[in-house]
């Protein structure tokens, strides 16, 4: 089964960022052979493209039903009901969801904390990726050059706290079962040093 | 790549929603490079389609857990590149491996730049600098070795000799790639 992902809007949003400097979403095709864009995702995240004109060049590659850049049009209809009215779960949240049901994707790609809150009581087997997972994931397996800009980056677009890139990249390195000195893990994790 | 890599990485995965063919891969505790090539061989075989399996060692590299040696017998192939003598750990591994796959042709050690090492006749280990070959000459002695160790099992029909060269074609071929990237790498330096 190919490695696939369905993505939600605030991700996309910072991935695009991400991509205005340096080619991120070609890194990511060294992650997945698929990633999902629900269409109401889309339409979300279409509406800032006239204040974000770097926002079409992802827009201009999705396809529906085929490519890497996969537009979703059709969802399971129960799953959408059963979750569209779900407490932190918006109608992109919802159809992110049910795409993943349907496809079986491997993971969801979200930053927004409500719903990957609300995905946890749902369907506790859910595996949710943030901004943060697939960075220590090019990391882990070194195909970024620069960990210590990239994660300046991330930190302008996406504020957060050492803590949750350090739990971040212990969880992508407890995925492939890896032993990670703790030195190691607090250089790559401590903003003080990076930032 | 050639259009024979992308043949073989195809011919595995063509009917993708077959059982997918699930490989082990594995590696030297302590040595960064190896651990590198072993997660890059994961994400990328599994980006193809392959179920791909690694050690879990996340709480400790000294032993083998059940979750491994569950993973181990879960598994169509083991594959270890190591760029120096096998740890115990490994060799646990590699004792698990063939005690579950019973074919020593599915259980695969390359050693890169490796000598002197007391010859291992359970498995298949190719011996290879990857400085000096490139990464399809490398693959075709691979794929020999593979093959002439088939010839020893009885009953296994031509077919599957080809199978299992096609199905492993693809995943040795992007790690003999990486291990001659770092060879590069490592003779600029």
């Amino acid at each position: 089964m190919f490695q696939t992902a369905v993505i939600d809007n605030a991700s996309l949003i910072y991935l695009s960022h991400l991509h205005k400097s340096k080619p991120f979403f070609h890194y990511l095709s060294n992650l997945f052979h698929t990633i999902y864009f629900p269409s109401e995702v889309v339409r979300e995240y279409a509406i800032g493209s006239a204040k974000e004109p770097h926002r079409e060049w992802i827009l201009q590659r999705l396809n529906p039903g085929q490519g890497f850049y996969r537009l979703c049009t059709t969802y399971d209809s129960f799953v959408m009901i059963a979750v569209e009215n779900y407490k932190g779960i918006d109608k992109g949240e919802a159809e992110t969801y049910a795409q993943l049901k349907k496809v079986n994707a491997h993971l969801i790609i979200s930053d927004d904390k409500p719903f990957i809150e609300a995905l946890k009581q749902l369907d506790s087997g859910i595996k949710v990726y943030t901004t943060l997972h697939l960075i220590c994931w090019l990391e882990h397996t070194k195909l970024i050059p620069d960990w210590s800009n990239l994660v300046k980056e991330v930190h302008k677009i996406r504020p957060f706290k050492s803590k949750e890139l350090r739990e971040a990249y212990l969880q992508v390195a407890e995925q492939f079962g890896l032993n990670i000195p703790k030195k190691t893990v607090s250089e790559k994790c401590s903003l003080t040093k990076i930032l | 790549m050639n259009t024979n890599s992308l043949r073989y990485i195809c011919k595995s995965n063509t009917f993708a929603e077959m059982k997918p063919t699930t490989v082990f891969v594995t590696y030297n505790p302590g040595n960064d490079f190896e651990q590198t090539l072993a997660v890059r061989l994961h994400t990328i075989g599994a980006v193809h389609g392959f179920n791909m399996l690694m050690p879990d060692r996340f709480n400790s590299n000294g032993k083998l857990s059940n979750e491994t040696a569950y993973r181990i017998k879960s598994s169509d192939y083991f594959i270890v590149f190591s760029t120096s003598a096998l740890t115990a750990i490994v060799q646990q591994e590699v004792s698990t491996a063939l005690a579950h796959l019973k074919d020593r042709s599915k259980v695969l050690i390359i050693y890169n730049k490796v000598k002197n090492l007391k010859h291992n006749e359970k498995c298949t280990e190719v011996f290879i600098d990857a400085s000096k070959n490139s990464p399809q000459q490398i693959l075709d002695k691979v794929i020999q070795e593979i093959k002439q160790n088939q010839k020893g099992i009885k009953k296994k029909a031509p077919a599957q000799e080809d199978d299992t060269a096609n199905v492993l074609g693809g995943i040795l071929l992007i790690g003999l790639g990486l291990l001659t990237l770092d060879s590069l790498f490592n003779s600029k330096k």
